[in-house]
């Protein structure tokens, strides 16, 4: 017995060996060619002119901060190393969700600005890229609004202490029916704002803004030197604290309409004459605009007064507008008032003229824009600001106006 | 024309080497008197029954209801304790035993595999098969080189009298029945016999499966004079099965159960009643006849000679759909884990939720919603049944019942001479099958439509011309209805003539025994459909396809003592491909695989073995190898977007291993048992694979090298191990119990990931890179098993009663076996998951038997 033990025991040690399942020829990774980031958006052309065309079998690891879930975006994606972070365009959609790491074979792939953002395009998601694991998300970059530079494209950051401003709250993200993208306006408790730029095709594009102020996640990106910043996840959208002052008053004229947000115009004196819109001399988007010529000069004195704003809950309050004038005449005034009813002839009521501390065009249309006019000695529940134009028979600016901000 | 001409160039072969057999066989020498076999004198009293959850065996021929009986402690162990776990002898297919009824071979031409259906379920007719698992002489033919069993179905076979038993089980059916009746070989020289058995389930172990069987049986004998005898037999065992079938691990964790069945649903009937319905049903009935004349020529020798007829129909019915959603519950898309995938949160909180709150609608098949899609399927069909301006109306039916059948007529004759000398017995033999399979498809059930189109629609949406869509091109956009045959339509013929020889000597110290097999096998395809993709090679008969093979074996038996032996066997054999393997895509077209060419076998083991009153002992070294196999399926291609036809050339396996077996007695009616298995199955080889574009035979790839050298051959354990006690008390009772523990089971390697063009977009490190290349490992696994049994004599009656309790602890966490979806996306790997089956919980058997 014990002998049979032993030779069976000799010939499984003999016959036991266990045999390496076979392969394909092994591919091996080539660790020169091993690329981060950085060395990705040091390719590109940064006029945007020429896009760059890797040839070679470089190779990069990077871990996805944006993904295609949400709808913002579509054949894209934005991946990040411990170097920097890329917008990655792709032939088609793809799976990959943020937090994969990915490896991705550079080879065939292009490197290209628009308009500022750098892109790493012509990547196939079923060749280019290899998913090696998931869940590694990157914990965003906490920046302040006034942080945020166009050198941070493709950054993942958090912004803290932000609210939709008040003229934003009753906006959706984007325009859901016509799938079209559109801006909103964040911003934080000094009134530092920025853009965020919402796609149509968003599984969210539809519901209206956060209303309360927080935190939000966000790509950075650009459309030239204008800062975009976009939701990766609507979830990321954790603003259902206590507003601040934030923005209380947005007036840029843009809807074409002077009286349009509870803003009101008295005509004192000269009927003919009072504010309008427009958009002369190539602008953009209409402008606030008064003059008392019409083939001559008429006397007037017209007003342009805000709604009225409760500043009681305010601490530096202030206000700022762009403004730009041509031809002599009096000058345009800003005033405050604190008892300012909402109707009937301002010159009843008490006015305070802030005008010194306005920064005033230089005349020949040349835009300027105010500069912080500090509005902390009216915490006062009914304050209004008004514009008050005045003009002779015998002469008359025309004062342009726009962007009046005020913020809490 | 052409096949005649095959046949006289098959009979000139078979002529020719059956001269040069009989040469050699007559120069093998004197007289020597016939081996006992040694594993018949071990004397162990093992329990016969037959059971299993699966025992239709219809998943590779298992021939363990017949091992049972074996009284090899091995092969009784492997047979009974470790089914459950689908172990294989040896790792060896079922087409390397072979089970002889009468004698007469009885595998299935086109598979090589045994057909254990035919005679399911009389287990008081078949439970004394003669069996050897192993290398070894054959008194019938020369036999697979997996051993043989040879099932006696002549009426001296049944015990005289009456034998009356009633069996319950929760296995795959529930309730057996089974009377039997021999009388003996009486005065007047006539013998006969009849036993018939039910089995039934109206719901078996796993939910929406059931289980109707009547099987019958029926034989006489004659002796003539002292010369000649004469015996008719007749059996078949019609069957029905619902059928259940595994699936993904995520149904399994969806549905917290690890036998979820998703073949069935809920039925609506206009009583308004619900019922069970399976959509996955196989029928069998395919009786056997035979005529068995003996002739005892004198005292040393005679010759038996039979003729066995075989015919009936087989089928599965499924489901089939046209212009539709996949009505299958399991199809990955209506998992949650497609829509994770595509990060599609929403969808998949839909569908798990569907799946685990157990709602039917997502869980099983949904019925009513298939009649409703067929009701309102009102269908205009123009210049139908190929009449132009013929147009047919009413409801098309876009779902559809279908009965897939394989109907055999096999006719068979064998003829073997035995010649005992002093020392040596001689056998010679000769044999001849010819199979005639019937391959198509009939309706059988409209599910509330009117008629179905005969045409494909993947050609449909692959082809503008539109005669390619026609499944049978001579009568364009055919209506077919319930009854109709439609889909496929052909005859496989399968011919083969074998000639043995068999010299086994026996001497004092040594037996040893030699034998040599010529054979030739033929067959062709014979297309009764022209189909519109292949109008030049559907239709007709195909190419003939011939295939000559020779085998030899041989053995020695070393007597150390009447206590100790010393054996060796060594074979080496040619086989034919099979015809199911050498055409691509039968159903549609005689394309075959070029210049299909003959499997090699070496193989041979060693074996100590000790056979004391007390103490049996059998230990067994073995080896094998098969080369130039050839493999072939067909599969949705991700990579190449077709449904195509996969044929690996060249695929070697190796095995090897130990086998162990003691069985002792300890003391008084105390015995121990021991089984130990030890193997290595393997791949061996680098085969080329060709890839076929299965709607125009176009040739996608050729010479692709499938990297699948030292691969596990999967779907069974490598290894296995059982101990176990039995006490035999002394009025005649017994229990025993054995713990099984099986090692080294691995998922069998799907082909296409194992070549440079799966991992081509991947470098080592990748994870994918072994993700798509390792081979899937199952865990190691257990079951505990229970046995007893106990009779008593009362007069002449004898009332047995025995039962047995298999995994009784219930371990339900066992994974059997499985397979790798051939379907793999190099995109995502994990896309489509193997599909894996639980050993079945704790579950019984019990019957009762009365003889008279």
């Amino acid at each position: 017995m014990k002998r049979l033990l032993f030779i069976s025991a000799v010939i499984a040690s003999i016959i036991a060996c266990e045999k390496e399942p076979d392969s394909p020829p092994v591919n091996t990774l080539d660790q020169t060619k091993v690329i981060t980031i950085d060395s990705i958006r040091a390719m590109a052309d940064t006029t945007g002119a020429t896009i760059y065309t890797i040839t070679d079998s470089l190779t990069t690891f990077a871990i996805v901060t944006m993904d295609e879930s949400s709808g913002n975006i579509y054949k894209n994606l934005y991946i990040q190393d411990h170097t920097g972070s890329v917008n990655v365009r792709m032939t088609s959609s793809s799976d990959y969700s943020v937090g994969d790491s990915l490896r991705v074979s550079l080879i065939g792939t292009t490197v290209s600005t628009y308009n500022g953002v750098v892109q790493l395009d012509n990547v196939d998601p079923d060749l280019a890229l290899i998913k090696r694991s998931g869940g590694h998300d990157i914990t965003p970059v906490s920046k302040e609004i006034n942080d945020i530079t166009v050198y941070d494209e493709g950054m993942l950051v958090q912004l803290n202490n932000v609210q939709f401003t008040g003229s934003e709250l009753a906006n959706t993200y984007a325009d859901g029916l016509n799938q079209s993208s559109e801006n909103r306006i964040i911003e934080d408790c000094n009134g530092n704002n920025v853009l965020i730029r919402t796609s149509g095709f968003a599984n969210y594009a539809n519901e209206t803004v956060a209303q309360g102020n927080g935190s939000i996640v966000c790509i950075v990106n650009r459309f030239g030197s204008e800062l975009q910043l976009v939701i990766r996840d609507p979830e990321e959208i954790l603003m259902d604290g206590t507003r601040c002052a934030g923005q209380l008053l947005l007036k840029d004229f843009d809807d074409d309409d002077v009286t349009s947000g509870g803003w009101s115009t008295v005509q004192v004196d000269g009927p003919s004459v009072n504010w309008t819109t427009s958009t002369a001399g190539g602008a953009a988007t209409p402008y606030g605009i008064i003059s008392n010529f019409d083939s001559g000069n008429t006397q007037c004195e017209n007003w342009l007064i805000s709604p009225v704003l409760d500043l009681s809950a305010s601490s530096t309050p202030n206000m700022q507008f762009n403004n730009a004038y041509n031809y002599t005449g009096d000058p345009l005034q800003l005033l405050v008032s604190t008892d300012y009813p909402g109707s009937g002839n301002p010159n009843a009521a008490t006015w305070v003229d802030l005008s010194s501390q306005v920064t005033w065009s230089a005349g020949s249309w040349a835009w300027e824009n105010s500069g912080s006019i500090d509005l902390s000695p009216y915490l006062q529940p009914a304050v209004r600001i008004a514009f008050k134009y005045t003009g002779t028979n015998s002469d008359g600016s025309t004062w342009e106006i726009d962007d009046i901000i005020i913020n809490g | 024309m052409r096949a005649t001409l095959h046949y006289l160039n098959m009979l000139k072969n078979f002529i020719l080497s059956a001269s040069a057999l009989f040469i050699a066989a007559i120069s093998f020498g004197q007289d020597t008197t016939r081996i006992g076999s040694i594993e018949d004198t071990l004397n162990d009293n093992t329990p016969v029954f037959i059971s299993s959850l699966e025992d239709d065996n219809s998943s590779g021929g298992n021939v363990s209801g017949l091992l049972q009986s074996s009284r090899d402690v091995f092969a009784a162990t492997a047979g009974f304790n470790f089914f459950a776990a689908r172990f294989r002898i040896r790792g060896y297919n079922g087409d390397k035993t072979t089970i002889f009824v009468n004698g007469v071979p009885t595998g299935d031409a086109v598979t090589g595999y045994s057909q254990f259906f035919k005679w399911g379920g009389l287990n008081d007719v078949t439970r004394y098969a003669e069996t050897k698992k192993w290398l070894t002489s054959n008194p019938y033919h020369f036999g697979g080189i997996g051993g043989y069993s040879n099932i006696d179905i002549s009426a001296t076979s049944v015990r005289k009298g009456w034998r009356v038993s009633y069996a319950n089980t929760n296995r795959s059916y529930r309730q057996r029945l089974m009377v039997t009746y021999g009388t003996g070989m009486q005065k007047n020289g006539w013998a006969f016999a009849f036993s018939a058995s039910a089995r039934y389930a109206r719901e078996g172990y796993i939910e929406g499966t059931y289980y109707n069987n009547a099987s019958y049986y029926f034989a006489a004998k004659k002796e003539i004079n002292k010369k000649h005898s004469l015996n008719f037999s007749v059996l078949g065992a019609p069957r029905e099965r619902g059928r259940s079938n595994i699936f993904l691990q995520e149904v399994y964790d969806l549905t917290n159960n690890q036998y979820h069945n998703t073949n069935w649903g809920w039925q609506t009937l206009a009583s308004g009643d619900s019922v069970k319905r399976n959509g996955n049903i196989a029928r069998e009935h395919i009786p056997i006849m035979t005529i068995n004349h003996t002739w005892k020529i004198d005292e040393k020798s005679n010759l038996k000679t039979s003729v066995l007829a075989s015919f009936g129909k087989r089928g599965r019915e499924r489901l089939n759909w046209y212009d539709a959603q996949d009505p299958r519950p399991g199809y990955y898309r209506y998992l949650p884990s497609y829509y994770e995938s595509l990060n599609d949160p929403a969808n998949a909180a839909v569908f798990r939720n569907g799946w685990t709150s157990g709602n039917p609608d997502f869980t099983q098949i949904n019925w009513d919603h298939l009649y409703r899609a067929n009701d309102n399927n009102l269908y205009s069909l123009d210049d139908a049944d190929g009449l132009t301006g013929n147009t047919v109306n009413g409801k098309r039916s876009k779902y559809i019942m279908e009965s897939q059948w394989s109907n055999e007529l096999s006719l068979a004759f064998a003829s073997v001479y035995n010649k005992t000398f002093e020392k040596l017995t001689f056998t010679a033999g000769a044999y001849y099958q010819m199979q005639r399979n019937h391959n198509y498809k009939t309706i059988s059930d409209l599910m509330g439509g009117d008629y179905w189109v005969d045409v494909d629609q993947f050609a449909e949406q692959d082809f503008l011309d539109p005669i390619a869509a026609q499944n049978n091109a001579d009568t364009p956009n055919r209506t077919v209805r319930v009854g109709d045959t439609f889909g496929w339509d052909y005859f496989m013929h399968n011919h083969e003539v074998t000639g043995f020889a068999q010299a086994e000597f026996k001497l004092d110290k040594i037996d040893w025994y030699a034998a040599v097999e010529l054979s030739d096998q033929l067959f062709y395809r014979e297309g009764v459909y022209k189909n519109g993709r292949f109008l030049d090679n559907s239709q007709g008969k195909s190419d003939v396809y011939n295939f000559f093979n020779y085998s030899t074996k041989a053995g020695i038996t070393y007597k150390i003592s009447g206590r100790q032996f010393l054996t060796a066997n060594a074979a080496f054999l040619t086989e034919a491909p099979t015809s199911r393997t050498v055409f691509i895509s039968p159903r549609t077209r005689d394309n075959a695989v070029d210049n299909p060419i003959n499997e090699t076998i070496y193989t041979g083991d060693i074996s100590y073995i000790l056979r004391y009153p007390k103490l049996k002992m059998r230990a067994t070294y073995y080896y094998m190898e098969r080369k130039d196999a050839l493999w072939s399926r067909s599969f949705y291609h991700d990579e190449y977007r077709s449904f195509v036809n996969y044929v690996m050339e060249g695929v070697d396996q190796f095995h090897q291993g130990l086998e162990f077996g003691i069985d002792g007695e300890i003391v008084g009616g105390l015995s121990a048992n021991g089984v130990l298995a030890w193997g290595q199955h393997l791949y061996s080889s680098r085969p080329t694979a060709s890839v076929y574009r299965d709607n125009s035979a176009e040739l996608i790839d050729e010479d692709k090298l499938v990297y699948l050298e030292n691969y596990k051959i999967g779907g069974m354990p490598q290894s296995a191990a059982s101990v176990g006690l039995k006490y035999s008390g002394k009025k005649y009772w017994f229990a025993g119990v054995n713990f099984n523990y099986f090692m080294d089971i691995y998922l069998d390697p799907g082909p296409d990931r194992r070549t440079a063009e799966a991992v081509a977009n991947f470098v080592e490190s990748d994870p994918q890179w072994n993700e798509t290349l390792d081979q899937t490992r199952l865990d190691n696994g257990y079951s505990l098993n229970l046995i007893g049994g106990k009779s008593w004599r009362m007069g002449d009656y004898f009332l047995s009663l025995f039962g047995n309790i298999t995994n009784v602890t219930n371990n339900r966490n066992f994974v059997t076996g499985g397979f790798e979806q051939l379907r793999f996306d190099n995109t995502n790997v994990g896309k489509f998951p193997p599909r894996i089956g639980y050993m079945a919980g704790i579950n019984y058997f019990v019957s009762a038997t009365l003889r008279f």
